[in-house]
């Protein structure tokens, strides 16, 4: 049985990263199974988010996971292991998400859900709205759609985008201002009065 | 968690609104993903190099009709060994290339592949060889060559047990059935697609481009096979990807050494 962690870490948590990667590269499977528990849930929401669809993003979730043990002895504590899974994870996920786009062929591009004619039914207008919105978001470009996502669907920080994706601050936030006007965009059409 | 850059304005404001149910997660099936890490990390540490082969034999027990298909396989891969090991190899002024030795434990590519003597390899101008010259960047160009050498290997002998795999279920799915021990075999085999796809050597963009395709058309394998219902729709599907792609006329010249490397 391993020993928990030191309290002398408790206030730190690069020393319990460091803490916990020791233990698993020596093949503690508990420190496996506390890193795995402590992260997974965020992980696989954003898999879920990313992939919409459970099958997909237990997929990225697995292959994510697989990958950070695998290379754990890379590991070097310049950012949080939370960062550096989060890195794989997404890379995982875009990477896993151009090849099933190859196989859904989506047509809908930013236009074409401009182009569909507006609800006549104010009472649907929410619905509708959502419906053209979750359309417009899977439609955003690989840059912007992960930022959109991290930030205004799952709540990251523009800090915590921009460490995962590698991209300075500042480029997260434009990245995500260039998301909300192309959504609004998209959504002008139908939304009129609502969104411009 | 917070939101640094708040929505400025009322449309600001319903988009992210209405963006909170975009592809809304359930619970986390932690317990079903794990098992699955464990699974996949076992298999990579505890399988040997000889468990393809070995489920390919377990499964000719219960598909004996493409028996002689496997037979020919393994011909393929033996050939390729040999021809590997004995191939002269000469470079641009004639001359014979020098022989670089793979060391026996350097092959993760099974006994089809592994003959009894020391294998050696034709250092240059061998298709198989071509990613180990090492005068280009790649994800293995700190490795020694055998390496390369070793991973071309080890992709041949898994793409000519994919291509059994795919043969056995075009010809199980037409006769309107998968057996469990297929839906299994496709499933290892993807599992060991994607790790062999994350080694790939960067510059060796044929290669990737044969695992990306061969990943998609065992997904859709493995999807095919975890649905209690089969379509001829989803069968026509996975038919398409593989003609589209040529994969199969891929793992063949892959296999013969036709495949150039580094393109």
């Amino acid at each position: 049985m391993s020993s928990p962690l030191p309290q002398v870490f408790a206030s730190d948590p690069r020393a319990v990263d460091r803490q916990l990667v020791a233990r698993c590269i020596d093949g503690d499977g508990t420190a496996e199974r506390a890193l795995y528990d402590a992260h997974v849930d965020r992980i696989y929401r954003l898999m879920h988010r990313m992939a919409g669809d459970g099958d997909l993003a237990a997929d990225f979730t697995q292959e994510a996971f697989i990958r950070t043990f695998q290379r754990l002895e890379q590991f070097r504590g310049d950012s949080s292991l939370a960062t550096w899974l989060h890195t794989i994870a997404v890379s995982v996920a875009l990477n896993g998400m151009r090849k099933v786009k190859r196989l859904r062929v989506r047509s809908d591009t930013m236009d074409s859900i401009a182009e569909l004619p507006a609800a006549g039914n104010p009472a649907g207008l929410t619905s509708d709205l959502r419906t053209r919105l979750h359309a417009a978001i899977d439609a955003l470009s690989e840059k912007l759609r992960p930022v959109f996502v991290m930030h205004d669907v799952e709540g990251y920080t523009h800090d915590e985008i921009a460490g995962t994706l590698g991209i300075p601050v500042g480029t997260s936030k434009a990245r995500l201002f260039d998301a909300r006007a192309k959504l609004r965009l998209a959504l002008a059409a139908f939304a009129g009065d609502h969104i411009v | 968690m917070t939101h640094n850059t708040p929505p400025t304005d009322g449309a600001d404001e319903l988009i992210v609104r209405a963006a909170r149910d975009y592809n809304e997660p359930g619970p986390v099936p932690r317990d079903e993903i794990w098992n699955r890490i464990a699974e996949a990390r076992r298999s990579q540490t505890d399988a040997p190099p000889t468990s393809l082969p070995e489920r390919r034999r377990r499964y000719w027990g219960v598909w004996p009709g493409v028996g002689v298909a496997a037979a020919g396989l393994v011909a393929v891969g033996i050939a390729i060994g040999r021809g590997v090991e004995r191939t002269p190899v000469h470079d641009d002024q004639g001359k014979q290339a020098p022989l670089a030795t793979v060391p026996r434990d350097t092959l993760h590519a099974g006994p089809d592949l592994v003959t009894t003597a020391p294998v050696q390899v034709a250092g240059k101008s061998d298709s198989v060889t071509d990613n180990a010259r090492g005068d280009a960047p790649s994800s293995l160009g700190d490795q020694p060559n055998s390496m390369n050498v070793a991973y071309r290997l080890a992709v041949v002998n898994h793409v000519v047990g994919s291509e059994a795999m795919i043969t056995a279920f075009r010809a199980s799915a037409r006769r309107g059935d998968v057996d469990p021990q297929l839906a299994k075999w496709s499933r290892d085999l993807l599992g060991e697609t994607r790790l062999l796809e994350s080694a790939a050597p960067a510059d060796d963009a044929t290669m990737k481009r044969l695992l990306e395709d061969l990943e998609l058309v065992l997904a859709q394998i493995v999807q095919y096979s975890n649905r209690g219902m089969h379509s001829p729709e989803d069968l026509d599907l996975i038919e398409q990807s593989i003609r589209r792609r040529s994969v199969i006329s891929n793992i063949r010249n892959l296999s013969a050494g036709r495949l150039p490397s580094g393109t």
